[in-house]
This record gives structure tokens, C-alpha cells and sequence, in this order.
């Protein structure tokens, strides 16, 4: 494959200052982020963040309404038609041909790319083993599980040997085991120097995907870096979860449990937030934090230290959580 | 993409991809609008064609009447014509929109590189050709039930594929600008059903008051029926031609139209 973008180092996807309008809306608020070749990298956000907007610019479908955006190096706006020959595309819910069998999902979408049908035969095959659906190629796409459909849409996506693809809510409804299987999918191809963008709100999947990443809200980056180091730079290292239950007849209301928390807390020099059902406590090290509450009179109906997650990170960052 | 339509937007290649795709995914049922585009209109022919016909023919002495020598005649290429109006309201409304909204096929055929524009007007023309299809057997269909004089005939079905085609444009351009779809039966009410019946498929509009004789005339419907009769009847002249131009500058508006809906709509999906 030519590689317009065949200086080492050039990056992948470049935005400078990106503003995406919809009518009076700004969907995408000044964005600058590069990508650059082999990095898997996700926008991390809740919905409304700006994520699939930027997607859509990237993928040349939607257009630029200022701002720079450079992708595989070249216009958006100009050359739309030799960005997306090179760009493979996995949308949010699974687009799929109920029509058509699980094989000519991806032969069809081939004869977009130029491949004869011949070519386009062979490479499918290629692909659904990559995606462990040889043994369903014949079969009609309908019956096929949430988990199957989305690794269709990925072999259907790599059908062109793309040299970006761009993955929107890739595990979005599916169960766990979809999706592990599915990131190890997703390794493979990180591993065979593939770049990557996903966007998801699943902190987990990122931390397991991201090389780097950006959060977003409100169509504005709030930080970026890589997992690690937001997790350690913008939060602490532990988190106590605070949990107060229905309050027994004449007792206290529970807010005045947390509210209490959030008072030693304050004592204790330690940050909290105080969230619908639980109130947060961030430390460097949760059981001198939750000896401490407890020394101040904190009784919670119950506890939990955990490591702080990029959940925390957004919370800290934005006072509020990633699924609202 | 580029937003606005240009030379370069749209390429014979690009099309040949997005119509060979609308071929395949068409169900080898659906595949066939023989239904739509034959059995109706041949069961229209006989009921009234043969049978109020020959009321008319009796009553009407309908050669002087009509302009044809029966109502048989009449009523032929009228039906040819008018069953591509009915087909492009059909294809126009839901099932473009699902294209976009619903199913979504052409948001994933947006991120390939053929361009919205070649989405647009692969998508109008395949509800055209599909049409022009069935046309072919209608009109041998109206020749064998002695509904057809001459052998300008021949061109029929692509004058009811025209009709198909402007019609389709138009529609396609107002169905992917709605955000939803209840304004589709008002149009159906408002559009198709005073199209199907004062197009002069049916009864000269000779008959109907000025004014909605004049309203009827500015409408594909009206074109494709006169156009068709004129073939299938031989009665070629300049008259013909005014429809032919009609068809060609109605139908470059409508495309930009279509084209135009189609790029914004698939830039927000």
C-alpha cells in the first residue's frame, strides 16, 4: 500500500483548534490532538462530549466548520475520497445487511474499495477467521449474538487494510465476555502496528486499549496523557467508597452520614465527592484514610478502598461521572 | 466530503459500486416489481380499460372524445405513467429514509470512498431502473391487449422511468430533510393521490376546472402520462418535446436537491 503519510513520525490524525457547529450548538469546541502511527488512542467522555462529532470530521463524513484537521496528512475537505479509501470505519451500532449472509457483508463492502469479487471473496475469509466467525460465513447475520455482529463489523471494517480505524462505543451492550474477547481482537491488530482511534466511556476499556487518551466534555479536552499518568497526576492513588444506607426509624437521615464524612474528610486535608448514593474519599493510601474517618465519628453502611480509576479522574476534573 | 456538488463528486465508477451493492442486498422477491409494476397496472388495464371502457367507448364514441380510438388506448399509457408515480412515492418516502435513519446502510456507504453525492443519485436511479424494468413488460403487456399503435412505443417505458426518476428526486430531496416521518402521509394525501388521479390518466383534464387543469400540468404525472400516450399512440411532435425538456431540467433540479438533502443529512446521522 502507498502511504502518503510514509514520513516516520508524521502523525496520523492532526487537529488544531477544531470546531464542529451544529446550527448554534458546538458540538466540538477548539480541540487540538494528534495521533500518531501504531498508537492506539481514545477520546474518553459521556455522551454529548464531542467524541463522535470529531469521529464523523475524521471519517470525512461530517465537515469541518474551522480549524485545521490533517488526516493520513492530507484535507478532509479535498481528498475525502483518498482518506476514507484508507480508513477503516466501525460505527457505534452494528450497520449490518440482515439481507445478506455473514461473507457477502464484507464482499460487498469490498467492491467499495476495488477489489474484484475474486479478492474480495479471499479476503473475507481472511478476516471472519481473524474474527472467529469462519464457521458462520454462510449464515444469515440476523441470528448472530450482539458480540458477533460487532466482530463482523470490525472484519468488515479491516476490509481495505486500513491504516487508521476509527471504532465508536466498540463494546457498547455487550456482555463481559464479548467484550474481552473482542480487546484481545483489538490487541491483535495494535500489535500488527495498526493505528487505532476508539471512543468510548467505558474507563475501563480504555485504561485496557489506550496508549494515550483525551477526555472530553462539552466538546472541550479536559486533560490528556496516557492512563497511568492521569490516573497518578489528576487523582490520588486509592479511593474509599462510602455507602450510607436507609436510616432506621428515628434515626439520622443518611445525608447526615455523608455529610459527616465530607466533614472529616475536609479534617483529614483529603478530597472527597459526594455523588447520589456514595461519598468519595481520594488518598494515597485508603486504610490510614478509612482509620481516620473512623476516628471522626464515620459510620458507613459500608466500605470499599479500591485503585482510583479514569472514572475518578473525569469526576475530579469535571464534578461529574461518566454515565449521567 | 465536500459539501456542495461538484463535477468531481460524482463518477460512473462510484455509482456502478453503490447500484451493484442496491442489487445485491435487494431480496430476489423484491428484486422483481412485477407486482407493482405489472400485475397492478394490468389489473387496472382490464377492469378499466375493457370493462368501463366499453361503457365509455359506447357512451362517448370515445375516438372523438379522447383523442384515441377507445378507451383502451386511452387509459394504457396513462396507467404506464401513472404506476411510476405511485412506485415513486412508494420508494421515496419510508424506505429512503431507512436507508438513513433506520437500517443506516448509507451512513457505513458514507465512510467508503464513493461520495454522498453518488449515494444520492444511485439511490434515485435505482428506484428508476427497477421501475423502467417492469415498464418494459407493461408496455408488452399493453401491446398485446391492442392498447399500442405505433413503434415509438418502444420508448415508453423510459418516458414512465422518467417520470419515475424526477418524481424520485424530488421526494428523496423532501424525505431525507425531515427529522422524522409523519409529514409522509400528508404527502401522500397532498401529493400522490391528487397526482394519481388528475394526472389525465384516467379522463382528459379537459373536463376538470382551469385551474386544477393548470396545477396538474406543472406536475411529472401529467408529462409522463401525455409523453406515454404520445408514444404508444405514434402522435410524436413538439409537444413531446416540451415534456422531454420538462423531464431533463425538472429532473437536474430535483437531483441537486436529492443531492443536496442527502449530504446534510448523512453529515448529521
Amino acid at each position: 500500500m502507498t502511504l502518503v503519510t510514509a514520513r516516520t513520525g508524521d502523525p496520523v490524525v492532526k487537529a488544531h483548534n477544531l470546531v464542529k457547529l451544529y446550527g448554534e450548538h458546538r458540538a466540538v469546541d477548539g480541540i487540538d490532538f494528534d495521533i500518531q502511527p501504531g498508537e492506539t488512542f481514545a477520546m474518553l467522555g459521556p455522551n454529548g462530549a464531542g467524541k463522535s462529532s470529531t469521529m464523523k470530521m475524521i471519517s470525512t463524513v461530517s465537515p469541518v466548520t474551522s480549524g485545521e484537521l490533517r488526516v493520513l496528512g492530507l484535507d478532509p475537505a479535498a481528498d475525502g475520497r483518498r482518506i476514507r479509501a484508507r480508513l477503516g470505519v466501525v460505527p457505534q451500532e452494528d450497520i449490518l445487511d440482515m439481507a445478506l449472509t455473514v461473507r457477502e457483508n464484507i464482499t460487498v463492502y469490498a467492491r467499495y474499495f476495488g477489489l474484484s469479487r475474486t479478492e474480495a471473496r479471499h479476503r473475507a475469509d481472511e478476516l471472519l477467521q481473524f474474527v472467529q466467525l469462519a464457521d458462520r460465513a454462510d449464515d444469515q447475520v440476523r441470528p448472530l449474538s450482539g458480540g458477533m455482529k460487532r466482530r463482523l463489523s470490525i472484519a468488515r471494517s479491516m476490509v481495505n487494510n486500513p491504516e487508521l480505524i476509527l471504532l465508536d462505543e466498540p463494546t457498547t451492550g455487550l456482555d463481559p465476555q464479548a467484550r474481552h474477547l473482542l480487546w484481545e481482537r483489538l490487541y491483535q491488530l495494535k500489535r500488527q502496528g495498526v493505528t487505532l482511534l476508539l471512543t468510548t466511556h467505558y474507563m475501563d476499556e480504555a485504561e485496557q486499549l489506550a496508549d494515550r487518551l483525551v477526555i472530553m466534555d462539552r466538546g472541550r479536552i479536559v486533560t490528556e496523557g496516557t492512563p497511568r499518568s492521569l490516573i497518578e497526576t489528576k487523582c490520588s492513588r486509592d479511593v474509599v467508597e462510602l455507602r450510607f444506607g436507609e436510616p432506621a426509624l428515628g434515626t439520622d437521615d443518611p445525608d447526615d452520614g455523608a455529610a459527616r464524612a465530607e466533614t472529616a474528610a475536609a479534617h483529614l486535608r483529603l478530597r472527597s465527592e459526594r455523588l447520589p448514593d456514595r461519598v468519595l474519599v481520594y488518598a494515597d493510601d485508603g486504610d490510614r484514610a478509612l482509620a481516620g474517618l473512623a476516628e471522626h465519628d464515620v459510620s458507613a453502611a459500608s466500605t470499599l478502598i479500591r485503585r482510583a480509576t479514569l472514572e475518578d479522574v473525569f469526576l475530579t476534573l469535571t464534578g461529574r461521572t461518566l454515565v449521567e | 466530503m465536500s459539501s456542495s456538488l461538484t463535477a468531481s463528486s460524482i463518477t460512473a465508477g462510484g455509482l456502478a459500486r453503490i447500484l451493484e451493492h442496491l442489487y445485491v442486498r435487494t431480496p430476489a422477491k423484491y428484486r422483481s416489481v412485477l407486482v407493482s409494476g405489472v400485475v397492478s397496472p394490468a389489473f387496472f388495464l382490464g377492469l378499466l380499460g375493457l370493462g368501463l371502457g366499453s361503457l365509455v367507448d359506447e357512451r362517448q364514441n370515445g375516438a372523438t372524445t379522447l383523442g384515441t380510438d377507445g378507451y383502451l388506448e386511452f387509459i394504457g399509457p396513462g396507467l404506464l405513467a401513472i404506476s411510476a408515480v405511485l412506485w415513486a412515492f412508494g420508494q421515496s418516502l419510508w424506505p429512503t429514509a431507512g436507508e438513513i435513519n433506520w437500517d443506516r446502510t448509507y451512513v457505513l456507504t458514507a465512510a467508503t470512498p464513493v461520495s454522498t453525492a453518488e449515494i444520492a443519485v444511485a439511490h434515485v436511479a435505482w428506484i428508476a431502473i427497477r421501475f423502467t424494468a417492469a415498464a418494459v413488460l407493461f408496455t408488452m403487456v399493453l401491446a398485446v391487449a391492442g392498447a399500442v399503435a405505433s413503434w415509438w412505443a418502444v420508448f415508453a417505458p423510459l418516458a414512465a422511468g422518467a417520470t419515475a426518476l424526477v418524481l424520485a428526486s424530488i421526494i428523496c430531496g423532501f424525505t431525507v430533510r425531515q427529522e422524522n416521518e409523519d409529514t409522509f402521509p400528508m404527502l401522500l394525501r397532498l401529493g400522490a393521490i391528487p397526482m394519481f388521479l388528475f394526472s389525465g390518466a384516467f379522463f382528459p383534464l379537459s373536463g376538470v376546472p382551469a385551474a386544477v387543469g393548470w396545477l396538474a400540468r406543472v406536475t411529472p404525472g401529467w408529462h409522463g402520462v401525455e409523453l406515454c400516450r404520445e408514444l404508444a399512440q405514434g402522435s410524436v411532435d413538439s409537444h413531446s418535446f416540451v415534456h422531454v425538456v420538462y423531464f431533463v431540467v425538472v429532473g437536474a433540479l430535483g437531483m441537486v436537491y436529492a443531492v443536496t438533502g442527502f449530504q446534510q443529512a448523512l453529515s448529521e446521522a
